[in-house]
């Protein structure tokens, strides 16, 4: 308990550093922009839905996604994992935010960006919930044909400092 | 009798495409990997050390580095959060360890970049508690000569007695 308030802590003394640094933003084609826009739209449609098929065309066959408990590797092992997620816990409000300085674009190509956003969900189980939770997430893209479509996808979640009872 | 010979021959190619993919995916270039992983070393270094300016001296002037608390803009402040972050907490045994399939060369012919994913693991100590071992994922962005950090990101591994996670596999423990 001690260690996620004093996380609490440091993520308070981060919100007042963050407004103060005027980042430089990438130039970056608003189409580019509004593609991986509605690739952020389409996740929280299949995260609301409960849709794990519906994630499958987001990710690249080679994806990788880092949960905290590890990484998993392959579009049919993501969707896997997240019907397995999606049957013990409902997902509402699922809602994927980028932030402002994204996305950068990777190779002169123009065939690869990343970007780093905020996510807020609400979770519910069959004996916990609901519960509001959010963290950050950091996804690499690659674009196929004109669809971008997630390499890597990647993501935290942020401690709360009134967490529900912990055995000690 | 034509039909049968050119489905099997395209049979044949499908079975010689798929072994070419496995390859293209699962081999990182290993001098790249050696380079990263010597990068990585004097990142846990500065871990080990408490030492907020020379892990801060890793990242590039615009690096962000995205925290659970979420993103810390520019190499200045993640200077400060390094350093707020030792007043509070020593830190030791810092292990950190690179993917098998990492890093993944995204550099053009101006400019080398990177991109990886690994686990850390760590012994912390506050003031009045711990010491206390804990774990969880990286992944990074990297470029230029010197390979500084332009993006890091990392999770922590919820603790077996924590709230309930939608995403804790039961292959973790």
């Amino acid at each position: 308990m001690k260690i996620r308030f004093l996380l609490a802590v440091v993520g308070l003394a981060i919100d007042f550093v963050v407004p103060t640094f005027a980042q430089q933003k990438d130039t970056v084609d608003p189409q580019i922009t509004e593609q991986l826009k509605a690739l952020s739209k389409k996740t929280d449609e299949a995260f609301n839905n409960g849709d794990a098929a519906a994630l499958a065309p987001l990710y690249t066959e080679d994806a990788v996604l880092v949960n905290d408990t590890g990484p998993i590797y392959g579009r049919e092992a993501i969707v896997k994992h997240w019907a397995d997620v999606f049957k013990q816990v409902h997902f509402s409000n699922h809602l994927d935010k980028a932030d402002q300085n994204s996305p950068h674009i990777i190779a002169t190509a123009g065939n690869e960006a990343w970007s780093n956003g905020e996510w807020t969900v609400t979770l519910k189980g069959q004996n916990f919930g609901p519960v509001e939770a959010k963290g950050n997430w950091l996804e690499i893209y690659r674009r196929e044909g004109d669809t971008w479509k997630k390499r890597l996808d990647m993501w935290n979640v942020t401690p709360t400092s009134a967490a529900p009872a912990e055995t000690k | 009798m034509k039909i049968p010979l050119i489905v099997a021959l395209v049979g044949l190619a499908i079975s010689f495409a798929l072994p070419t993919l496995a390859q293209q995916t699962n081999a990182p270039d290993p001098q790249l990997r050696q380079t990263l992983i010597a990068v990585i070393a004097k990142h846990a270094d500065a871990m080990n050390n408490n030492d907020a300016a020379a892990a801060s001296a890793l990242f590039t002037d615009d690096a962000v580095y995205v925290t659970d608390g979420g993103p810390v803009n520019g190499r200045q402040a993640i200077e400060k959060w390094y350093a707020d972050l030792f007043q509070k907490v020593h830190f030791s045994d810092h292990l950190i360890t690179v993917d098998q399939d990492s890093p993944h060369n995204i550099g053009t012919a101006g400019k080398q970049m990177m991109w990886a994913t690994g686990g850390w693991s760590t012994a912390i100590q506050g003031k009045d508690w711990g010491p206390k071992q804990i774990k969880g994922y990286w992944s990074v962005i990297r470029e230029g000569d010197d390979w500084k950090i332009r993006m890091l990101t990392s999770n922590i591994t919820p603790e077996p007695a924590a709230t309930p996670s939608p995403t804790t596999t039961p292959s973790n423990k």
